[in-house]
């Protein structure tokens, strides 16, 4: 099986919406177009080495963002340091928490509020399935944030612990560059013999 | 139009404060009528957190709403489990074993340290100082470390059931707990130096959001929103539960029942429970940690209450049986309810920035008022 | 000072209450059972005796949902229930004039329930979103509904009551 982190020629991965093959968009492997793809390569590697999250902690995972953020596990030193309130500064929303029905309207218009390239992050299992409100009798929870924006990476755990959070960041970051780890300091030397 | 009145047109606006903001602590939604700076009137849409506890409560047995309780107040939410098994033993007419009730105690006021701690920084980030909440969420992650070894979660601990606790600690967690808390004796003074001295944070919280005594009783406020306007009122103390009174602690009390006070009631409560978390240590008896409890819950047909000190203030469930392996009625009652709905009738007349420390200093998580 | 259970007690059976009171671990429980008509009677009596306001809830009973409040004291270990039904309609007197702390515990139970308070300044849902307002998520499947009498145990002051 390929490498699934490895770039796809031809099928940029950045952003969520304009990912797919878009026919108005150049092929930016060919001719003349080519400088343009090392241009979008630099931008993709600006972009996923300094995420700015949006402060949207719904409930129990928000203490676990919050921790990842803090001294001890520190996501600031893979670039999502700066955590916005707004979300026209952000690019990525991490959903940290139950998305109930009074709740969802607010999630989609920070999300259609948010500009391009956009990400999004579901942290807990209440916001990938509805974690342990779903089920039989639910008539708030919505089941998972999925239902009402589209998500990039999952994060499972009832709270996922904050390494799980990091771990989230570095699958994004493959996502958004190709590969994983793209900088050589930040290089697992155990990756390196495998690749 | 003369200047008072393009000033009457343009100064009055309505605000929404939330449910997406830095500093509503979870998803309040505060609907505010301002005029320039002034507040003149609150109105708090909740909701943004229901999560139907109490309706799960009614369609599954009795043991399994233990994966529930701790996720009402995740902040604090090993007392939400104590007071929920504690109503199971009454109930049932089971006996907790000595070391389960001092394992329970020890457990519970460290979530306390956790849950003051959380509070102080979240606090401090609301006025704007940064600073603060790394070193609290640093002592914070040395009290999670301990409470993980023991329970088994960091956040969430479903760490008490009917009977008892889970899980034994062993000696070499219990001798981590006691340097936890010479360490944490002695970071009290950078709090002090950072914060408490602070010329900044004082003239933000002195004198702010005055909560009177006879206004904190009217709308049922407990926990530090009470005690820091003077009134002595602690479960712990008055209606002592789970073996607290075989230990001795104070009850710090505010005078003026401003932000100010508040901040120093739970900083003084965080070194009151370590002197709990040390005698409970200095009296641990072995033994088992469970105690033998049917297999089935069937209470027999009628009502139960009971009623613990939350972080926040006063957790009370009350259930109704009918005789049943499943609840017929769980009413939880949520000291952040009583202590937010104070705030319309205190903000009046407010600055924003006041709001928002009064705001702060009630201690609010939402998914609580909401469950 | 808040008063003593016995002085309660007294003036509690002034409005002709059924009263029970009980001393299960956490100090003394009145369980308290009045009319409809006398509840904002005993609810004065009670905030006169300084206690404070600890919840407000319902209990979805055949035939009339049953009101449940409890009061706490701050200073000694009494807490009291009260309890009384709704009418066949769903609609009860309002103690928010009395204890303002009510007001959202009225308005949860409106949510929740489908009873309407009289007297209540503001009878907008509390937690349910717009849509789903006259949901009343607690109310029971009939199947599962039972009586006061099928819950009250040997709790004497808890009846299957009139509901006038």
């Amino acid at each position: 099986m390929e490498n699934p982190g490895q770039r796809q020629p031809g099928r940029p991965v950045s952003g969520t919406t304009l990912g797919a093959a878009d026919p108005a968009q150049p092929d930016m492997d060919r001719g003349l177009w080519q400088p343009l793809r090392l241009a979008e390569n630099i931008l993709d590697a600006c972009r996923a080495n300094s995420l700015w999250p949006l402060t949207f902690g719904l409930s129990c995972c928000a203490i676990e963002m919050m921790s990842a953020g803090m001294a001890r596990f520190d996501m600031a030193r893979y670039g999502a340091e700066v955590f916005r309130p707004s979300p026209r500064q952000a690019d990525l929303m991490i959903v940290a928490g139950t998305v109930n029905k009074k709740m969802a309207p607010v999630v989609k218009r920070l999300y259609e509020q948010m500009a391009e390239p956009k990400w999004v992050i579901a942290l807990g299992n209440c916001a990938v399935s509805g974690g342990p409100f779903a089920g039989e009798g639910n008539y708030a929870v919505i089941e998972g944030v999925d239902k009402l924006i589209p998500v990039d990476v999952y994060v499972a755990g009832c709270p996922p612990r904050p390494e799980g959070l990091l771990e989230a960041i570095f699958t994004l970051q493959e996502k958004i560059i190709g590969r994983k780890h793209s900088f050589p300091q930040n290089r697992h030397p155990q990756q390196e013999e495998n690749t | 139009m003369t200047n008072s009145e393009t000033e009457a047109r343009t100064f009055r606006m309505h605000v929404n404060l939330g449910p997406q903001h830095p500093s509503t602590h979870g998803v309040l939604h505060l609907e505010l009528e301002m005029y320039g700076e002034y507040v003149l009137g609150i109105d708090p849409v909740l909701g943004y957190g229901h999560r139907m506890h109490e309706k799960m409560a009614e369609t599954r047995p009795w043991q399994s709403f233990f994966a529930n309780t701790p996720r009402i107040d995740y902040a604090c939410s090993l007392p939400h489990s104590h007071c929920y098994a504690s109503l199971l033993e009454q109930a049932l007419d089971i006996e907790v074993p000595a070391r389960a009730r001092s394992l329970r105690i020890i457990t519970s006021e460290l979530n306390r340290i956790t849950s003051h701690l959380l509070w102080v920084g979240a606090f401090l980030l609301d006025l704007g100082a940064f600073t603060p909440i790394l070193y609290c969420f640093d002592d914070r992650e040395q009290a999670v470390d301990i409470l993980e070894h023991i329970t088994g979660n960091r956040l969430t601990h479903a760490y008490m059931c009917a009977g008892g606790v889970m899980a034994d600690a062993d000696d070499a967690i219990l001798r981590k707990t006691r340097k936890f808390i010479q360490r944490m004796r002695g970071r009290f003074q950078i709090y002090d130096r950072l914060i408490t001295n602070n010329i900044i944070f004082v003239t933000r919280t002195r004198d702010i959001g005055i909560i009177t005594p006879d206004l904190a009783r009217a709308y049922g406020a407990t926990g530090p929103v009470l005690r820091g306007s003077g009134v002595p009122c602690d479960i712990r103390k008055i209606a002592p539960y789970g073996g607290y009174d075989d230990f001795e602690f104070d009850v710090p009390l505010g005078s003026n029942g401003d932000c100010l006070d508040r901040y120093s009631v739970r900083l003084q409560e965080m070194r009151q429970s370590l002197n709990i978390i040390e005698q409970a240590l200095d009296q641990l008896p072995g033994g088992p940690v469970r105690a033998k409890v049917p297999r089935k819950f069937k209470p027999a047909p009628g009502h139960y209450s009971f009623s613990v000190e939350g972080a926040r203030g006063d957790v009370t469930y009350w259930a109704v049986s009918d005789g049943s392996e499943i609840p017929y009625r769980l009413k939880i009652r949520s000291a952040c309810m009583a202590n937010l709905s104070l705030f319309p009738e205190l903000c009046q007349g407010m600055l924003l920035a006041d709001l928002i420390s009064t705001l702060g200093s009630l201690d609010l998580v939402i998914p609580e008022i909401d469950r | 000072m808040s008063a003593l259970p016995d002085e309660l007690l007294e003036k509690l059976q002034a409005c002709d209450a059924r009263i029970k009171s009980t001393n299960p671990q956490q100090g003394s429980l009145l369980h308290v059972r009045v009319t409809r008509t006398a509840l904002k009677q005993a609810a004065t009596i009670l905030r006169d005796a300084g206690l404070y306001p600890v919840f407000m809830t319902a209990v979805h009973t055949d035939p009339h949902i049953a009101l449940v409040y409890q009061f706490a004291a701050s200073d000694r270990p009494l807490r009291v229930l009260l309890a009384t039904t709704a009418d066949k309609g769903g609609q009860a007197p309002s103690l928010t004039p009395l204890f303002p702390g009510m007001q959202w515990h009225e308005r949860e139970a409106r949510d929740m329930f489908g009873i309407t308070f009289e007297g209540h300044p503001d009878m907008r849902p509390l937690i349910m979103c717009d849509e789903d307002r006259d949901l009343h998520p607690l109310l029971k499947d009939p199947k599962r509904l039972k009586t006061l009498a099928q819950l009250k145990g040997d709790d004497p002051a808890i009846t299957d009551g009139e509901a006038p």
